[in-house]
């Protein structure tokens, strides 16, 4: 019971892949441009995570070392893609937004990073777990920083205005922000940590 | 090994087939909508009907109909050369040639700055609203080139490229009712002078994109 806890929690603080492990960086700097963009991102991520960890540690003794690679990809790449045929189906809205990243979470190295290191080497309920924390974790520091920059940059956060978005800074939309606020989210962690 | 992978990837065939024939029509569906919603938005008109699209040059034309009768169009539109290449709109033409709206159907224009093209040109303020214009009267480029239109703050080149899918649209539809005024059956079989026009256009655009050039070396505001 304590393992498994401390499975789920590892991803969301102190093996956090976006600020710990500084993984997916590609998405983490692309869709963050506003909280629910963030959010949804994380979301799509954490789903991918907790299917492709559960199928992995099924298969894991019926994959041969030699091809679990490709066996892991394929097998990551389905359900990218089953999140992207139902996001165009009902959410086409958020399609049209995160677009092309949607599919790039196949080439997320959180997705492949988690099957290597841990659903091919444990259980399926507790890498189902670890799926879960990461994601969370992803999730998360997508929401946090999606939401500084939208409210940094258009004054609004999750759509609601905080203040007239005339007085906005407009880099903390574009990517140089993006840099700026990863760079001091990362420094504050690293702070409470120690 | 060959067998176990060739199972996998037999399996992830199998969910994704199954995945594609679930969402497959949903799909159409939410494409067709919202082609039919930019249309029915970008007039502002009720209860009318649209022919089928008209393709010219690219740049296709529902023509709207109400009791049998002209109205307008919706018409889809482009342009190849915004900021970060093609985008597409839908702009609503009345029968008189005004502008009634218009809605980005796709864009990939810088966000905060071109991607605002999605409201500046409908927002009445200074000389940035377009809804109620005549192309044909007005001069349909930026205030800064003579024009009577002013540009996006900082993106200059995403507001050209709008306005010239604008000029696009009504080009389309106009020659579209002159087919008509000449009893030809669709404006798809007439050269007509919009031949003659796209080549204008296509070099005006060309010498547009030089003058870019040279303004994104001069002007720092549109840069990215």
């Amino acid at each position: 019971m304590n393992k498994a806890l401390k499975t789920l929690t590892n991803g969301i603080f102190k093996e956090n892949p976006t600020f710990a492990l500084v993984l997916g960086m590609c998405p983490t700097l692309a869709t963050t441009t506003s909280a629910i963009n963030g959010m949804s991102m994380g979301l799509a991520t954490l789903f991918v995570l907790v299917c492709s960890n559960v199928v992995i540690s099924l298969l894991r003794n019926l994959i041969p070392d030699k091809v679990h690679i490709p066996a892991y990809i394929v097998v990551i790449a389905t359900f990218v893609t089953m999140v992207q045929l139902t996001m165009q189906a009902y959410l086409p809205a958020l399609y049209e937004t995160l677009g092309l990243f949607i599919p790039l979470i196949v080439v997320n190295c959180i997705v492949l990073g988690r099957a290597e290191a841990f659903a091919a080497k444990n259980g399926v309920g507790l890498s189902a777990l670890d799926g879960l924390g990461m994601g969370l974790g992803f999730t998360l520091s997508l929401t946090v920083l999606g939401a500084i920059r939208e409210l940094l940059g258009t004054g609004a956060v999750f759509g609601l205005t905080i203040y007239p978005d005339n007085y906005g800074m407009l880099l903390f939309v574009l990517a140089p922000g993006a840099f700026i606020a990863l760079a001091y989210l990362m420094a504050i962690m690293n702070k409470i940590k120690k | 090994m060959t067998v176990s992978l060739t199972l996998i990837a037999l399996m992830a065939a199998g969910m994704l087939g199954g995945m594609y024939v679930l969402t497959k029509e949903p799909i159409e569906q939410s494409k067709a909508q919202k082609q039919m919603e930019a249309k029915l938005q970008v007039l502002q008109m009720d209860s009318i009907e649209f022919a089928d699209a008209q393709e010219i040059n690219g740049v296709k034309v529902y023509q709207a109909y109400k009791n049998g009768e002209l109205v307008g169009a919706a018409v889809e539109t482009f342009d190849p050369n915004g900021f970060n290449g093609k985008f597409t709109l839908m702009v609503g033409l009345d029968a008189a040639m005004v502008i009634k709206g218009y809605s980005v159907l796709e864009q990939n224009e810088t966000p905060g700055l071109g991607a605002n093209m999605t409201t500046w040109f409908k927002t009445p303020k200074g000389k940035q609203n377009i809804i109620g214009l005549m192309p044909a009267s007005v001069n349909m480029t930026v205030s800064k080139e003579g024009g009577d239109v002013d540009a996006i703050t900082a993106a200059t080149i995403t507001s050209r490229a709008f306005l010239r899918a604008v000029v696009r649209a009504y080009k389309a539809f106009d020659s579209c009712v002159n087919a008509q005024i000449d009893n030809v059956e669709s404006c798809q079989n007439v050269d007509y002078e919009y031949e003659h026009d796209h080549n204008q256009v296509a070099t005006a655009s060309q010498t547009d994109e030089s003058v870019d050039n040279i303004s994104q070396l001069s002007e720092s505001e549109d840069n990215k």
